[in-house]
């Protein structure tokens, strides 16, 4: 059988890419002729931009070609603009692309189940989700989502398992991954992996490893790097320094980690804690399964379904530091977990500390000093600069200021991009020089 | 790794054959073919391009026989960079997101049917020996096997070497093979090194005879010339090196001539330099031209060997060259055989004192004879290449 793989793919490194490679070894193991058609430059066969007109077609031609196409969605792959038309369009192109294979089947990596009711474009949405031949998920919460958002027939969506095809990239044991990556020999070593932001929840576990006060043994390690720049990522990290710095013990290796370094970290690791505020399933919850390393995971999206005898799935702060305390054999006190308050002084304390230990939970951006929380007035209200809008004539004149609009845009783009450049480093700069928020104790 | 094993080292180099140019190339070659006479099973994995500067499918894809080493070759993508922005912005030394560095890697010479290979058959080699860093081959070398892969970096002070993206390619890999102190000394400044890392070198074979009369009755030459064998571009010091001849013509008064082999427009000679341009010239002819010429330049600062310094003492010929690059100043040091300058005022001076003094010339270069001779032989290299590959696990 010959098929077309639509995905992106290595040496792009990201965890789809990753995921399509081993799928694609497995299948070619099974005697399978896979080829890749991937939406940048890469290892694979092809590439287009699947954002565009003539990419779209340039898929649609090469999915004609073979016997089966698989997909790998994720919107970020298949949805460019953020404008109403773009958008209708990008679907369009989403349509045409699972209509134009002899048997398309597509893995859902993240979607939008929303997407399923809202009025207007929802028939469209079912439409488009009822053209492959199979659809695959990875957890039995998404597979029910999945089947509810676009009314889909339980026989077209399919489980399978995230790691199905995963292999280990790297072959070291405990000590050598240890010595390879200079962490300590005896410590007891806390690990979170993968792209640093807001919605992977790394600082929720530096202040959950915090609570566990001076455990002489225990190590905590954040690793990854920031994989789309944008101010928001930027402050987030920056916080991420600030909390690690302040918390002893805990280190901040901030890297472009290869799939051996990936692995290398896991099989380092005593336990990986991924406090995820937002996922929908988790290749690095795969990952960890694959290296024999226990798990603590948040209880979001499929994760409880991916969930192994020795995986712990919390629910809050408390849960996550009781965790991480008995996986390292921490004492901790009362107060930092649930102290119920017995006078009145107590409980207005109790409930300053949880509200502040809530917002900080639930509050992506909590505590980061970004423009995102500058007050009115400030940096942040000078809008990024965008091309002139398409102007409001009738007719012959709207011909001629459209066609000199379009003649004259690529003179306009790197002044465009250079000014919201500025603007970003401006709004970075100015919310690095803000105070910090208020300490505890004030709130 | 070991000799008895049926599986062969692989041999990653971007170009192979005859008529490519560059170290790297050069070097891995020489390897693949004495490692193989030494009784390692090898195969070489390349591509189907040849010319460094315009990639193209110049070779048929497969597996063919080439002067006794297996050699496989794959299709190549040509570059798809256009200006090459994000290039220009690393050498203005930028910062670049991860999104862009992979862009940019990617966007370069790469070759999907490698890729493919490799993926599939990465536990088919014992090893895989690459080489340069920056090569796509070795990037995917490093991110696919990285547990079998032994790169020759190749390393020179230079933004790319900056990247967060080759970390990986430094850190993580079985083992890295370094052609000088200097070179691994960067490394490990840059880089936090593995533990198995070996300065192998490279080896030096010149001619048993040279000739220099010949050389110069074949291209029309006589009297003094100064000699400059490479790539001619900017990050080799081309241009620079053309503004020195034309300042040191000034001082001495007198016109001097540049012959120059090897790839890359030469532009136009500047006042009071004479250029004469051979463009590729077969091994055989590049030696003797070394012996021919008064005084070799090496104008590069971006070295990580510099084979043609080496050359130069081989055949008998003083060097002058940049002393911006690490590797070569060593060199120079180390052997006492070269001079070298920090800009147009100390080129021209030695250009001054080398080319009234033959005898001065005449000692240097014996001395760098006597320095290659003693420290480059090919049998020392592929020593220590043999015994990495049998004691790194």
């Amino acid at each position: 059988m010959r098929t077309l793989f639509v995905s992106p793919y290595p040496p792009a490194r990201d965890g789809l890419a990753a995921y399509a490679l081993q799928l694609a070894g497995k299948l070619r193991s099974t005697g399978e002729t896979v080829d890749v058609v991937s939406p940048a430059p890469s290892g694979a066969r092809y590439h287009t931009n699947f954002l565009t007109l003539s990419g779209r077609l340039r898929l649609m031609r090469l999915s004609r070609r073979y016997d089966r196409v698989l997909v790998q969605y994720h919107p970020f792959f298949f949805f460019g603009s953020s404008g109403k038309l773009a958008y209708l369009g990008d679907i369009l192109g989403l349509l045409l692309l699972f209509n134009s294979g002899r048997r398309v089947e597509v893995y859902v990596h993240e979607v939008d189940y929303a997407a399923g009711s809202r009025r207007r474009l929802a028939p469209l949405w079912r439409r488009v989700w009822r053209s492959p031949e199979r659809i695959y998920m990875h957890t039995a919460k998404e597979h029910s989502d999945m089947v509810h958002a676009f009314q889909l027939s339980k026989d077209r969506v399919q489980l399978v398992s995230h790691g199905d095809s995963f292999v280990p990239r790297a072959e070291l044991t405990r000590s050598q991954a240890r010595q390879t990556l200079g962490v300590e020999a005896e410590a007891f070593v806390f690990l979170c992996i993968g792209f640093l932001q807001w919605h992977k929840g790394f600082d929720r576990a530096v202040r959950a490893f915090a609570a566990l006060g001076s455990q002489p043994h225990a190590q905590l390690y954040v690793v990854g790097s920031i994989r789309v720049p944008a101010p928001e990522h930027s402050a987030y990290v920056d916080n991420l320094h600030d909390l690690i710095e302040g918390t002893p013990g805990a280190h901040l290796r901030e890297s472009f980690v290869s799939d051996a370094r990936f692995d290398a970290w896991i099989v380092a690791a005593d336990v990986v804690v991924l406090p995820y505020r937002v996922i929908w399933s988790s290749g690095v919850v795969e990952r960890t399964a694959l290296l024999n390393r226990p798990a603590i995971v948040t209880d979001v999206g499929g994760l409880s379904h991916q969930a192994r005898d020795d995986t712990t799935l919390v629910k809050d702060e408390g849960e996550l530091i009781v965790a991480m305390a008995r996986a390292c054999d921490a004492q901790i006190s009362a107060p930092a977990v649930d102290a119920a308050p017995t006078t009145h002084a107590a409980a207005v304390r109790w409930v300053a500390d949880r509200g502040h230990r809530l917002w900080l939970w639930e509050d992506p951006m909590a505590g980061v000093s970004t423009a995102v929380n500058l007050p009115a007035g400030d940096a942040r209200m000078i809008e990024p600069l965008g091309f002139p809008l398409e102007p409001n004539a009738r007719g012959l004149k709207r011909l001629i200021l459209r066609s000199v609009g379009r003649m004259t845009r690529w003179q306009l783009m790197p002044v465009v991009s250079y000014v919201n450049r500025m603007r970003d480093a401006l709004l970075v700069e100015e919310a690095n020089h803000r105070a910090p928020p208020p300490p505890q104790d004030e709130i | 790794m070991s000799k008895e094993d049926s599986r062969p080292v692989g041999v990653v180099a971007s170009r192979y054959g005859d008529n490519v140019l560059g170290g790297a190339e050069a070097v891995l070659r020489a390897m693949a073919t004495r490692l193989q006479l030494r009784g390692w099973p090898v195969e070489v994995l390349t591509t189907t391009s040849v010319d460094l500067y315009r990639p193209a499918n110049a070779e048929q894809p497969g597996t063919r026989d080439e002067g006794g080493v297996t050699v496989r070759r794959f299709a190549v993508v040509p570059p798809e960079r256009g200006p090459d922005l994000i290039g220009h912005r690393i050498l203005a030394g930028e910062p670049l997101s991860v999104l862009e560095q992979m862009q940019w890697m990617n966007t370069g010479m790469r070759s999907p049917d490698f890729f493919d290979h490799l993926s599939s058959h990465a536990r088919d080699y014992q090893a895989l020996v690459c080489a340069p860093y920056m090569s796509w081959l070795s990037f995917v070398c490093a991110e696919l096997a990285a547990d079998r892969t032994i790169l020759m970096p190749c390393l020179h002070d230079e933004p790319f070497a900056r990247l967060e993206l080759f970390r990986s390619e430094f850190e993580d890999v079985r083992g890295l093979w370094f052609l000088s102190d200097p070179e691994r000394d960067l490394a490990a400044r840059l880089f936090r090194l593995p533990s198995q890392t070996e300065v192998v070198g490279s080896g030096v074979e010149p001619p048993s005879t040279f000739d220099a009369a010949g050389f110069r009755r074949r291209h029309g030459l006589d009297g003094e010339f100064l000699f400059y064998a490479g790539r001619r571009e900017w990050m080799k010091g081309w241009n620079d090196l053309l503004d020195h001849l034309s300042f040191t013509a000034r001082r001495l008064g007198r016109s001097l001539t540049l012959v120059t082999c090897g790839a890359g427009a030469v532009g136009t000679a500047p006042q009071g330099v004479e250029l004469v341009d051979l463009g590729f010239l077969p091994d055989a002819e590049r030696w003797n031209a070394f012996a021919a010429a008064s005084v070799s330049l090496q104008p590069s600062s971006n070295e990580s060997f510099s084979l043609s310094v080496l050359e130069s003492w081989a055949a008998g010929t003083v060097v002058v060259a940049n002393a911006k690059s690490a590797v070569v100043a060593w060199h120079c040091e180390r052997s006492e055989a070269g001079l070298t300058y920090r800009d147009r005022y100390e080129f021209a001076a030695c250009l001054a004192l080398l080319l009234g003094s033959a005898d001065l010339r005449c000692e240097l270069a014996a001395r760098g004879l006597q320095y290659v001779a003693s420290t480059y032989p090919w049998s020392g290299v592929i020593d220590r290449t043999e015994s990495t590959l049998t004691e790194w696990q």
